[in-house]
């Protein structure tokens, strides 16, 4: 029963109309975050030339995992090739085949980052969605609504298996005041935190973020179902990255993927749903003859709006 | 192992987004490549087990005690005089400050011979102490300055550094109590301090 309830929202989103403003507000934040994320960190190409008391500890599967030619200039080449290619993402001016490779990049340096110490803290340095995330928009023709879903979906991941973790480790007495004001107290003695000592005194306060965050987290896959709520979760979840900011002195790198849960696609509505139409040669080579008659079927299954006077569309994906 | 399995399980979800793409049958392509991904970072996040990018997310998931005793990494560099002074972690970028206390921690506690890592820390934080003795910005900021993604957060920035060149470099387990026993909120106390790792220069003792 709720498996054919999942198939059937799956099956709905599949098919809903394409949403032109929803497909470039995800990738265009995709590819902001990931060129504030690699300007934020141009050291990068420099690892292949730290000492080799460093470098040398690390196993040639290690380096195998993290894409690593071992050579500084190949890595300033990567570097610069990614943020050109995250720039043209950003402007949509970049074929499909620049965001398939542009998630290997994120993984690379990702992975790379962290290498020395054995990859455990690279859930929140920021690589992980966009790694994940470009390759389903290529796979998507970054235009897709399954692929947008998809994209969402990761975002949404990070927010509920954050919450299935404290349940993990720490179970359902997480949630309570003291756990809050536990951290706040802990990380004020050696972090930057000006609001920590003054919420930590204030257990009403605590017991309201800490239920908070529990039906944010363990509550976020909601957002997939009902799209509007997105818009309000993603600015619950910014604003409390904020807030986490002066309290505890942490500042989550990923906070503007929470934008992608916008309903972006609510910004479509007052013109028709349109197809991003007109499929170039090279998407005519790829698709089979099925996949040209679904997406036939599906284009007369929806009303259709020819491309906006005067308006040029972006490459053909 | 895990880093090839890892590895392997990226590369077949690359592929898979390509097979997508260009499937006769899009829609059970999507499905397949749809319950792939998910499906393995479900995995990773009941089992525990991390195969980044298919990762777990684990921030803040355990209950710190703040009147118990809690353990940090401190790097401390040592001026012409041996005063202490701490390093601002910035300057082994691009290697994170966490990665680095982590890394520096394991290698020195293996036994392995220190020397040549301690050295070579201790240069890199020369170097560092240098690029800010100048006025330079370090580490994230290099580029976009303040408008960087601010890492430096979770380790403090010191930037205020003498204009001699470190002599010496120690690594210190440091264990405190967050808040003193009896309540009071705005006291760090040190308890102990080991050592675990030193160098000098010779012309410096």
């Amino acid at each position: 029963m709720l498996v054919d309830r999942l198939f059937e929202w799956w099956k709905r989103r599949e098919t809903r109309p394409e949403s032109l403003v929803e497909a470039r507000m995800v990738s265009a934040i995709l590819a902001f975050h990931s060129l504030w994320l690699l300007l934020s960190r141009p050291d990068l190409p420099r690892f292949p030339s730290l000492p080799e008391s460093l470098t040398g500890t690390v196993s040639i599967l290690a380096r195998t995992r993290a894409l690593m030619p071992g050579s500084e200039t190949i890595e300033w080449m990567i570097y610069g090739a990614l943020v050109t290619g995250l720039v043209a993402i950003l402007i949509d001016r970049a074929p499909g085949w620049v965001a398939l490779l542009a998630g290997v990049g994120m993984m690379h340096f990702g992975a790379m980052e962290e290498i020395l110490a054995g990859i455990p803290h690279a859930y929140f340095g920021g690589f992980t969605i966009p790694a994940l995330a470009f390759p389903l928009l290529y796979a998507g023709r970054m235009r897709e609504s399954w692929s947008l879903t998809a994209v969402k979906g990761l975002v949404v991941a990070s927010y509920f298996f954050a919450g299935t973790a404290k349940l993990i480790y720490s179970g359902p007495s997480w949630f309570q005041a003291s756990t809050l004001q536990g951290w706040l107290l802990t990380r004020h003695s050696y972090a930057d935190a000006p609001l920590a000592l003054w919420l930590a005194e204030r257990p009403l306060f605590c017991w309201l973020a800490v239920l908070t965050v529990g039906l944010l987290e363990l509550g976020s896959p909601i957002v997939l179902f009902r799209p509007r709520l997105g818009t309000i979760f993603g600015l619950v979840a910014i604003s409390g990255h904020i807030a986490i900011r002066y309290a505890m002195g942490i500042f989550y790198p990923g906070i503007l993927l929470a934008l992608i849960l916008f309903d972006w696609s609510s910004f479509d509505r007052g013109a028709a749903p349109h197809q991003i139409s007109g499929e170039s040669a090279q998407d005519a080579d790829d698709e089979g003859g099925e996949a040209r008659r679904e997406r036939e079927r599906s284009d007369h299954g929806e009303q259709q709006t020819l491309r906006p006077r005067g308006k040029k569309f972006g490459p053909q994906w | 192992m895990i880093d090839l399995v890892a590895l392997g399980f990226f590369g077949f979800f690359v592929v898979l987004c390509g097979w997508v793409r260009r499937s006769p049958r899009p829609a059970r392509a999507r499905a397949h490549l749809v319950l792939f991904l998910f499906g393995l970072l479900l995995f990773a996040n009941l089992s525990q087990i991390d195969l980044w990018p298919f990762t777990r997310f684990i921030p803040a998931s355990f209950k710190p005690d703040p009147y118990s005793q809690t353990k940090t990494i401190e790097f401390v560099a040592l001026d012409e005089n041996l005063n202490e002074h701490p390093v601002d972690l910035r300057v082994f970028s691009p290697v994170p400050g966490w990665v680095m206390e982590i890394f520096v921690v394991e290698e020195l506690r293996h036994g392995s011979d220190d020397t040549v890592l301690m050295r070579d820390l201790l240069e890199l934080a020369e170097r560092g102490r240098r690029e800010l003795a100048r006025g330079e910005s370090i580490g994230p900021q290099q580029w976009l300055g303040n408008a960087a993604i601010p890492f430096w957060l979770l380790h403090g920035e010191y930037e205020e550094v003498p204009d001699a060149p470190w002599v010496g470099l120690r690594v210190y387990d440091t264990y405190f109590v967050p808040v003193e026993f009896g309540g009071r909120l705005d006291r760090r106390v040190i308890d102990r301090r080991v050592l675990h790792g030193e160098i000098v220069l010779e012309n410096a003792r």
